[in-house]
């Protein structure tokens, strides 16, 4: 175990100089590890665990801070002071807390992280094989980063006027006054949720996207965060920031993908804004490495009669979780949720959604497909709150499930709060095997056992992979399945 | 030559015997039809044949073109070409309609040594068969069965058939469901598929379907047997008297009852 006294260490160059590279070997010094250094007994599960398993976090802050206070603006500095101080308060969620009953983040969060911001991996320029594994949808622009860190080489240029507006994170928030962000840091609601304080303050690079008004972006922004065989043993915090001014367009895809099988921990978050009369398109693509933990909040304020779509799928990581929030705060706001979820082996894959509904006549229609095998569980929480003044609100809810082993499970829970009275909220689940009648059907037809089932399964995922309006991207989910 | 031979078939599902021994010849070229009461046995037979896993059975053979068929698997059956126009068709939400069917079809023709039909052929091939049956191309590329009609579904069916072009075809009451002029166009489907290698097994309640489809024999199964053979002629006498001169022995022999 790592001396505590030596943690953390910030940046040593000498880490690099690069070594020559070996398969999962990491070129850095294992002194700058952020965790507890002690797992010796199991702590009881509660919120006083939780929270004690966070101070080597807060320690870490300490020393980044004093490192850092010359190089950001004070607002930021102060956003993330603010983080710090909820995460010292929340600490890791435990299973005490009814919203993580199931999902155990304890080893996550003994885990000795080190900070993902202190790898080098791309400060010597992007390894060829890597740059190759670049996952590319056609028609799309790109925002890549690879460990963490924006590679602007591998990103597409903008063209006025979006040049100063569709960026990594840093570059935006730099360019830009700080009065300008109203919205950064006040979507995300990291005073309840310690994943997403320790975001907050900790928050690294991601994307940064603000779509003047009445501007319809044509291509979709394509941001994908991914990790080399160099993220092992790393812990990272992407940042988002969407913004989409008044009757502004566009389309954005949040993808997390590993190459290599590394056990890394991602913590991202999300902040979105659509302004009246905007849409947004949203598709969150989570498909890091079988060892990972990803854990993940989207956040979308909406204005009067805007529209949101999103698409969340997830097949990776060994504990997953995303955790997606719309706030309909104007009329004739509408948000869609669909999602996918696919897990096997040991697998934990959560989705916990909440959708409030706090003006009239808005529309909410959600649904969910998860698909099980192995001994995977599964995950799935909608939230749908209806306040006093959302009359005529519109809700659905749907989450249904194909378990196709015996020992897979699904804890599925719809939650309805409803304060309004003149309302149609319907919500369903169904937890199912393949149907037996349509196998049989299929093989009549000559198709062999594998391929009826696998049809089926194809079929039961396309039914929320065909609501993508993005063809590439349909097309190169439908080969996850 | 004998296409399909059932000797003393029976059948059912655990704890309940639905099939009590059948007995059938049929031949290459022919058309069988086969009425019977609710509940007496017919889809149950049809889905033995087409080799549906819940049934077991419990005794008896079925030879199909000289082979085994009980021994061989449902997609085995089909690309061997046993084909069932089912009583309900399963619907099947997100199925791609094109998509199942060159699959199937890319399996059986596998199956007899052929190429597989690449999309632009497969195309064409299907467009003929969706001519003769006035399908709507609509339809054909909606999820297979997902919302159809009950008539639609009907017209899926033998539509499939058509495609995959089979050497025994079963049609579990293709006709109820559809109306008169489609009656009209699905018969001339299934009619034209009628070869002297072919044969067909046709389940009915009414003897309407057998204007068009005009059988070589009429079976009546009840209680799973069949319990009585004979021409197109029985068809017409069914459709009159019904069946309960076939099925209460009291009715046919009263002298039986006291002897
Ligand atoms: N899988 C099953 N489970 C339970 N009972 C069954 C099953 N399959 C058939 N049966 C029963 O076996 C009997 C015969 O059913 P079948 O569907 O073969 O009748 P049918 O002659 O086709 O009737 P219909 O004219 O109404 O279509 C019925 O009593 C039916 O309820
Ligand atoms: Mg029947």
């Amino acid at each position: 175990m790592i001396d505590p006294k030596n943690n953390p260490t910030l940046r040593d160059d000498k880490r690099c100089s690069k070594a020559p590279r070996e398969a999962g070997a990491s070129n850095r010094k294992p002194a700058a590890n952020v965790g507890p250094t002690a797992p010796e007994s199991t702590p009881v599960d509660g919120p006083i665990a939780g929270q004690s398993r966070g101070a080597p976090w807060l320690r870490y802050f300490e020393e980044r801070e004093r490192s850092q206070r010359a190089t950001s603006p004070s607002w930021i500095q102060l956003l993330r002071k603010a983080g710090i101080a909820h995460f010292a308060k929340l600490g890791f969620p435990t299973t005490a807390e009814e919203d993580w009953r199931f999902t155990d983040v304890t080893p996550l969060s003994l885990h000795p992280w080190q900070p993902g911001s202190d790898l080098c991996s791309v400060l010597g320029g992007v390894d060829p094989e890597v740059a190759a594994r670049v996952p590319r949808f056609r028609d799309c622009c790109e925002l890549v980063f690879i460990d963490g860190r924006f590679v602007s080489a591998l990103s597409s240029n903008h063209e006025s006027p979006l040049a100063l507006s569709v960026c990594n994170l840093t570059r935006g928030l730099a360019s830009l006054p700080g009065a300008q962000f109203s919205h950064f840091g006040r979507v995300a609601r990291y005073g309840v949720n310690g994943l997403a304080a320790l975001n907050t303050a900790m928050f690294e690079d991601g994307a940064f996207i603000v779509v003047p008004a009445h501007y319809v972006v044509k291509q979709p922004i394509h941001v994908i965060f991914l990790t080399t065989a160099e993220a092992d043993q790393s812990a990272f915090h992407p940042r988002n920031f969407i913004w989409v001014k008044a009757g502004g367009e566009v389309k954005v895809i949040e993808h997390y993908v590993s190459v290599g099988q590394t056990l890394h921990f991602t913590n991202a978050v999300t902040e979105m804004t659509i302004e009246e009369g905007a849409r947004l398109e949203y598709c969150k693509i989570q498909d890091e490495s079988p060892l990972a933990y990803h854990v993940a909040l989207t956040e979308c304020h909406q204005a009067r009669g805007s529209r949101f779509v999103s698409h969340s799928v997830s097949r990776g990581a060994k504990l997953g979780r995303h955790e997606l929030i719309a706030s309909l705060d104007g009329e004739n706001a509408e948000c869609t949720f669909n999602g996918l979820f696919l897990g096997g082996d040991r697998q934990l894959v959560d989705h916990h959604t909440l959708i409030e509904h706090h003006s009239p006549r808005c529309a909410s229609h959600e649904d969910y497909h998860g698909i099980l095998d192995g001994q995977a569980q599964g995950v799935f929480n909608g939230k749908i709150l209806v306040r006093k003044e959302a009359q005529k609100t519109d809700a659905k809810q749907s989450n249904r499930n194909l378990l196709l082993s015996e020992n897979a499970t699904i804890h599925s829970k719809p939650q309805l709060e409803i304060f309004a009275d003149d309302v149609r909220c319907t919500h369903g689940a169904t937890v199912g095997s393949l149907d037996k009648e349509a196998l049989f059907y299929l093989r009549s037809r000559g198709l062999d056992l594998e391929a009826a089932r696998r049809l089926l399964i194809r079929a039961f995922a396309s039914q929320i992979l065909n609501r993508i309006s993005l063809a590439p991207v349909r097309e190169a989910l439908d080969g996850f399945v | 030559m004998s296409l399909l031979v059932l000797d003393r078939l029976s059948a059912g599902i655990p704890g309940k015997p639905i099939l009590k021994g059948i007995n059938l010849r049929v031949n290459a070229g022919e058309v069988h039809a086969i009425m019977g009461p609710n509940g007496s046995g017919k889809s149950t037979l049809a889905q033995v044949l087409a080799g549906r896993p819940e049934y077991e059975i419990t005794g008896g053979t079925a030879r199909y073109d000289g082979k085994d068929l009980l021994a061989m698997s449902p997609e085995e059956r089909a690309r061997e070409g046993v084909f069932l126009a089912f009583q309900y068709p399963v619907e099947l939400p997100g199925v791609n309609g094109p998509y199942f069917l060159k699959a199937a079809l890319n399996a059986i023709r596998k199956h007899r040594g052929l190429e597989p039909l690449d999309a632009m052929d497969f195309l064409g091939f299907i467009q003929e068969k969706m001519k003769v049956l006035e399908l709507d191309a609509s339809l054909l590329n909606r999820s297979v069965n997902e919302g159809f009609s009950g008539g639609e579904k009907k017209r899926n069916e033998i539509f499939q058939m058509a495609v995959l072009e089979p050497k025994l075809a079963i049609l579990d009451e293709t006709d109820s469901g559809l109306d008169i002029d489609a009656l009209k166009v699905v018969a001339a489907g299934v009619n034209q598929l009628r070869s002297p290698d072919q044969a067909q097994l046709v389940i009915t309640h009414y003897q309407r379907l057998l204007n068009y489809l005009v059988p070589d024999y009429v079976h009546v199964l009840f209680d799973g047997r069949l319990v009585k053979s004979g021409g197109p002629e029985l068809a017409l006498e069914l459709e009159e008297r019904g069946y309960d001169w076939i099925t209460k022995p009291a009715a046919v022999s009263p002298e039986l009852v006291t002897a």
